[in-house]
């Protein structure tokens, strides 16, 4: 009975804020784990069936979990040591560094993994850096050889002539089932992208005002201030919408979705961590003291740091979409990178 | 799709001869298999037909029910034979096999709940007791199938329960209060 198989874990491992992806190894398959937080959907490949397992290098924006933990850690590290001399310049410096790091990662050891079978090609999201993917294929190519055996050593020429993976005359859905029913996140948008030239336009501007207020004394600040929030958590939300009816690319969903995440987390993360600091500051000096919920200059300044980081990666998103749209324009149709 | 015979010969990383990508693709001899035709011959007068298909002849007989079945119909179980009915209605040692495509994770549930409802303290009231109820009636509800430990069910009582008890000792201390207030 398969309910008593006992999976053993491959390597990679992709943890989402919502989607998460994991691949497992049984005797007699792979077992393709695809949680949507409170849901798992599964997907399993006999280990004699899997015809080939592709490769492809690009690049891999994926904010993880744990990335978002560092983060986190990082804000409360500048929170306690900011006063320090030496602290604000060195957490400054570690973040510089680590965004560098997650960039040059993301764009240059970053891959799709592929499994190919008769009937179906799909992605393996829990497979996204290279090293990941060679652990991967060190892991699962043994097995694989020791139910099918080894390949002649011509078998370059004798595949030659051959398809891999389904053939083109299947349906779609057959030939690649998806999980989602989610656009490629490289294909381009098929609907208007006003929503998230909004959005975009929004989080520079809320990043400005944030830059105003810190420097000069701004008439109406707060107003202002929480009609800009608004307004970018309305055009978040609009994206949201419009990648649910396929008018959007990933990308932009993500980036929606890390726009909300961050407004609630600076919303949340400001309100308790200036509760309890004027908590602890009233308990030594057993005075009242009136809460100023702005957060200073450093919630500002942090505020005003990841708005435009928000903005900044929203550019970025519109760079790699118009290049996919030229991709399509200049082929005729999105082109798969794996498809010579 | 053809695979490109270039990027198979190296063995190694090799880049797309359209795209310049760099591709590294492991072929297994299963890419090379030629998977038999089905042959659904018509049966003769006299011949054991399929029982989904009267006018073609049977090619083996269902391990369960006994229907004969077509190569059609036919489906393999290791190294038995079923019908699609059987596998369909999981009888017999097909209900030993597992088909799911999907779970509940209702630990997770159990023990996000009373987590998120922190942010909105006031719905611990409801969320704390409730994470309690939901763990137990959910304790024996399958679980991911691969993971298989409670830990979460367990998290999830112990914070629903420290919730419902913090609920408690405030209320009995308003109460008791304004019983002294009273006197």
């Amino acid at each position: 009975m398969e309910s008593r198989v006992r999976y053993r874990r491959l390597p990679g491992r992709r943890r989402g804020f919502v989607r998460g992806a994991s691949v497992w190894i049984a005797p007699d398959h792979l077992l393709l784990v695809n949680s949507l937080r409170f849901r798992e959907e599964y997907k399993r490949y006999q280990l004699q069936d899997i015809q080939a397992i592709a490769i492809a290098h690009r690049p891999r924006f994926h904010i993880s979990t744990r990335a978002a933990g560092i983060a986190m850690v990082w804000l409360i590290a500048y929170s306690v040591l900011f006063r320090l001399a030496w602290g604000a310049p060195l957490l400054w410096t570690a973040a510089a560094a680590l965004v560098i790091a997650w960039v040059y990662v993301s764009a240059a050891c970053s891959c799709t993994c592929r499994i190919y079978t008769a009937v179906s090609r799909d992605d393996l999201p829990s497979v996204y850096r290279t090293w990941v993917a060679r652990r991967f294929l060190r892991a699962i190519g043994p097995k694989i050889t020791a139910v099918q055996g080894e390949l002649d050593a011509g078998f370059a020429q004798a595949i030659e002539n051959r398809s891999v993976g389904p053939q083109s005359a299947a349906p779609l859905e057959y030939a690649r089932p998806s999980f989602d029913g989610a656009p490629d996140s490289t294909a381009p948008a098929a609907g208007p992208r006003a929503a998230f030239y909004v959005l975009l336009g929004v989080l520079f501007l809320d990043g400005l005002m944030h830059a105003l207020v810190l420097y000069r004394a701004v008439r109406f600040a707060p107003l202002v201030s929480n009609l800009l929030a608004l307004l970018v958590v309305s055009a978040a939300i609009v994206v949201l919408v419009l990648y649910q009816r396929s008018r959007v690319p990933r990308l932009q969903q993500k980036l929606a979705i890390a726009t909300l995440v961050a407004m609630g987390l600076m919303t949340y993360v400001r309100m308790v961590a200036i509760g309890a600091m004027a908590g602890a500051r009233a308990a030594v000096t057993k005075q009242a003291i009136a809460i100023d919920y702005s957060g200073g200059r450093l919630g500002g300044e942090i505020e005003m740091g990841i708005t435009l980081l928000l903005g900044l990666a929203g550019l970025l998103v519109l760079v790699m979409g118009r290049s996919a749209d030229e991709e399509t324009r200049t082929n005729g149709s999105y082109r798969n990178p794996l498809l010579p | 799709m053809p695979l490109p015979d270039r990027t198979l010969d190296s063995g190694g990383l090799a880049a797309c001869t359209l795209c310049g990508a760099q591709n590294e693709v492991r072929v297994f001899p299963a890419a090379l298999r030629t998977l038999p035709a089905v042959h659904l011959e018509s049966a003769l007068d006299g011949e054991a037909a399929c029982f989904d298909h009267p006018g073609k002849r049977a090619a083996a007989a269902c391990r369960h029910c006994g229907r004969f079945v077509c190569h059609l119909c036919s489906v393999e179980f290791g190294d038995e034979i079923w019908c699609s009915s059987c596998v369909t209605a999981r009888a017999g040692s097909a209900g030993g096999a597992n088909l799911e495509t999907s779970r509940t994770l209702y630990d997770s549930i159990a023990l996000t709940v009373p987590l998120l409802s922190l942010l909105l303290w006031p719905f611990t009231v409801i969320t704390g007791p409730g994470a309690v109820v939901f763990s137990i009636l959910k304790w024996k509800a399958p679980l991911s199938l691969v993971r298989r430990n409670h830990w979460r069910f367990v998290a999830a009582i112990l914070i629903g329960a420290a919730e419902a008890a913090a609920w408690v000792a405030v209320i009995a201390y308003f109460l008791v209060r304004r019983g002294a207030q009273g006197e």
